[in-house]
């Protein structure tokens, strides 16, 4: 058989090559490194896979044939006088499999674990290399244009894929929503996405510059003492800012001012981040921060590599925005004309006229549910389950996130004030959230409590449980003592007096050290 | 081909296998899913079963499916192969946890004549509440598995102490009929009657089985 004589090679030519063997020697090295983890970790990942072991093996064998069988036959083909012009469809099959291996990894191995990633990248170095393979060995029976039109197609999906995904994390930037929001977003992020904007008008009252729900913050006056808190949407109520707990203690220490620093759905690391840089700035004399039972128990570990954070944001479902977003919009659409309104009337002042803008604040019966049944339901029950059967070490990332807190607040007296679940205060919805839960005879309904009342006695943090006041209200004729706003998950008026009176009790203490 | 696959893979991973020591370092990692595989890969090592045993419940209550199966059943092995480690554990200070408590029980339930002895060793140093779980475990236990019965009855003669052997005769009264024929076989070994087990009393027991607490197994 005579062969053609090969002609030098163009610049064009040059640079595909390099190209091809650069993404190829890339793929080798990504196969041989996954097959070295799969090794590496072969003992504990046949417990978790059993016998689905031996796929994950065939499969992190076969990419690394692949990548060898696909570098034979493109050096073959140069040989032969294959890409003798700049040709980028290596290139579009690299990328391609990278977007189609991440859809697959973010379809099947959620949630994300390093160890998964590492290993699907070798799958995705396997794909590479046998659309590689495919092309040298399958691709020339079909049509020149057949085969350019799919491999268009499939670059296309997987360009728009990730334009999209691009584009929608570049909106969040300039447009904040909480539609948008990542789960390991980062603090900064968290804060920015959930914070309200300045000025924006809740229950008649508008929030501060900072977009806290509270007066403007002014400087420390003259003998007056200056505490700041720190929360979640309790820190925002489901009550005007005139019953809102840090009113009710600032009028009950009268020469105290209280500065309510919070932005709802977020959690303990953004407490730090607004600890370091709004709370501590205005030098104040005690900080407290609230923890919520029902949410601020599990979130991500502080200690967590930078890494392992930046590869959450691209390979956990929870944070990639094409998939997130619109399933929030349905969630939304489900809920919408349901649900009450949550008070954006216009500014209110003076209790006479709040109470008359708001009758909810004086007759909790007049409260209109903030979501549906179904929705709260499911909620408290995912609650019960995430706060009430924590096993130990459970609560390990809440005591490293209190731990750095006290340690940056130095000579600065911090206390917690833990807030409770609805279920943990009203024994019907108990009844109810365990009474649909499988998992019922596993959970501890004061568990939260008892370790973290134990956590801050050892380690001489300031600490209050609202959960013995909230529980010493009388329940009326259905067993409820109605401190929670209507299916809000939040505190209504009733609720935020006794936090506030219980809180003022906590602050004179406080300052009085 | 998976097959041919996974014993090439085997080849490979003796070369490449993480050492123990690693593992156990890995038990301090920050990230949950890094500590149950240290645990998973530790659980066959006896002397390394006080560090797994944490991460073995906590992973028995992960939101993932592979990874809660896992865990229980590394559990469950380790009722067979420790299940003193297991009980130990489960009567230390701060484990209350109802997860640890059922799982227990469940594993133990299932682990046969290995856990009979520790049982009732356990059973003679626990407080009184938890004292009424493992005798209900113990009496589970012999009435599923014939060789249990078969090993319970055996601590009845002498030299076992007067305690220990109340602590038996209790459980066998509770077996009731299916015991009946053990305590005639132990015959003269045994002193029936100061023992409380009456031939007659005991085949005209019948106790209801419960199902075994793992055909009951739920996920989160």
């Amino acid at each position: 058989m005579s062969e053609r004589p090969a002609q030098p090679p163009t610049l064009g030519a040059r640079v595909s090559r390099v190209a091809v063997s650069s993404v190829l020697t890339l793929s080798g090295v990504a196969a041989t490194f996954a097959a070295l983890r799969l090794a590496e970790h072969h003992a504990p990942l046949s417990r978790l896979w059993g016998a689905m072991l031996g796929w994950w093996w065939a499969a992190s064998l076969g990419a690394l044939a692949l990548c060898a069988l696909a570098f034979t036959l493109e050096v073959r083909a140069w040989r032969h006088g294959a890409r003798t012009q700049l040709d980028l469809a290596p290139l579009r099959k690299f990328f391609c499999a990278a977007v189609l291996a991440s859809a697959l990894f973010l379809a099947a191995l959620q949630p994300f674990r390093r160890l998964y990633f590492e290993l699907s990248l070798g799958l995705a170095a396997g794909l590479f290399a046998a659309l590689l393979v495919c092309e040298h060995t399958l691709a020339p029976r079909f049509s020149a244009r057949l085969r350019r039109g799919a491999d268009l197609a499939l670059f296309n999906l997987c360009l728009s894929a990730l334009v999209a995904e691009f584009v929608l994390r570049q909106f969040a930037l300039v447009r904040p929503s909480q539609l948008l929001a990542q789960r390991d977003g980062g603090a900064p992020q968290s804060i920015r996405l959930f914070g309200n904007p300045p000025g924006m008008v809740r229950y008649g009252f508008a929030c501060n510059s900072g977009g806290y729900y509270d007066d403007e913050f002014r400087a420390r006056v003259e003998g007056r003492g200056l505490v700041v808190t720190i929360g979640d949407s309790f820190s925002m109520g489901s009550v005007p800012h005139l019953h809102h707990y840090t009113t009710v203690a600032e009028r009950a220490l009268r020469d105290v001012d209280v500065h309510n620093v919070g932005a709802p759905g977020i959690g303990p690391p953004e407490y730090l981040h607004l600890l370091r840089a709004v709370a501590l700035p205005m030098k104040p004399d005690a900080i407290v921060v609230t923890i919520f039972v029902g949410n601020d128990i599990k979130f991500s570990d502080l200690r967590i590599t930078r890494t392992d954070r930046g590869l959450r944001l691209w390979f956990d479902r929870d944070n990639l925005l094409v998939w997130q977003f619109p399933r929030r919009l349905l969630r939304l659409s489900g809920e919408a004309g349901l649900v009450g309104d949550a008070g954006g009337a216009p500014l209110v002042s003076g209790e006479r006229e709040i109470a008359a803008a708001f009758p909810f604040v004086e007759d909790p019966a007049l409260e209109e549910p903030g979501l549906t049944l179904e929705a709260f339901l499911r909620i408290e029950r995912a609650r019960a389950l995430e706060a009430c059967r924590v096993p130990a070490g459970g609560f390990a990332a809440l005591e490293n996130a209190l731990l750095e807190m006290k340690a940056e607040c130095g000579d600065v007296p911090f206390a917690v004030m833990l807030l409770p679940d609805e279920f943990q205060v009203e024994d019907p919805l108990w009844a109810t959230v365990t009474e649909a839960l499988p998992q019922a005879d596993e959970l501890q309904r004061f568990q939260p409590q008892e370790h973290l009342a134990a956590f801050a006695a050892a380690n001489d943090i300031g600490w209050l449980d609202l959960t013995p006041a909230l529980r010493a209200v009388e329940p009326d004729e259905h067993g409820l003592r109605r401190v929670y706003h209507l299916r809000d998950t939040h505190f209504n008026t009733r609720g935020n007096r006794i936090g506030g009176e219980q809180l003022a009790l906590l602050l004179g203490e406080l300052l009085r050290r | 081909m998976g097959r041919w696959s996974l014993w090439l893979g085997l080849v490979v991973c003796a070369g490449c296998a993480r050492s123990d020591a690693e593992w156990v370092q890995s038990l301090e990692s920050p990230d949950a899913f890094t500590r149950l595989e240290a645990a998973l890969a530790l659980s066959e090592r006896p002397e390394q079963v006080d560090a797994v045993l944490p991460e073995l419940f906590t992973g028995a209550q992960s939101d993932v499916a592979r990874e809660r199966q896992a865990a229980r059943q590394a559990v469950r092995e380790l009722a067979v192969r420790a299940p003193r480690a297991l009980l130990d554990y489960r009567l230390g200070p701060g484990n209350p946890f109802p997860v640890v408590r059922n799982l227990t029980r469940q594993a133990l339930r299932q682990a046969g004549t290995p856990a009979v002895l520790p049982l009732v060793e356990a059973l003679e140093r626990a407080a009184p509440e938890e004292a009424a779980e493992l005798r209900e475990c113990l009496v589970a236990l012999a009435c599923d598995d014939s060789a249990a019965l078969t090993a319970l009855a055996d601590l009845l003669p002498a030299p076992t102490t007067a305690a220990r052997q109340a602590l038996v005769a209790a459980a066998l009264r509770e077996v009731g009929s299916a015991a009946a024929a053990h305590v005639e076989r132990l015959g003269a070994r045994i002193d029936a009657a100061a023992l409380g087990l009456d031939l007659e009393r005991l085949r005209a027991t019948r106790r209801a089985t419960k199902p075994k607490d793992g055909e009951r197994e739920r996920g989160p």
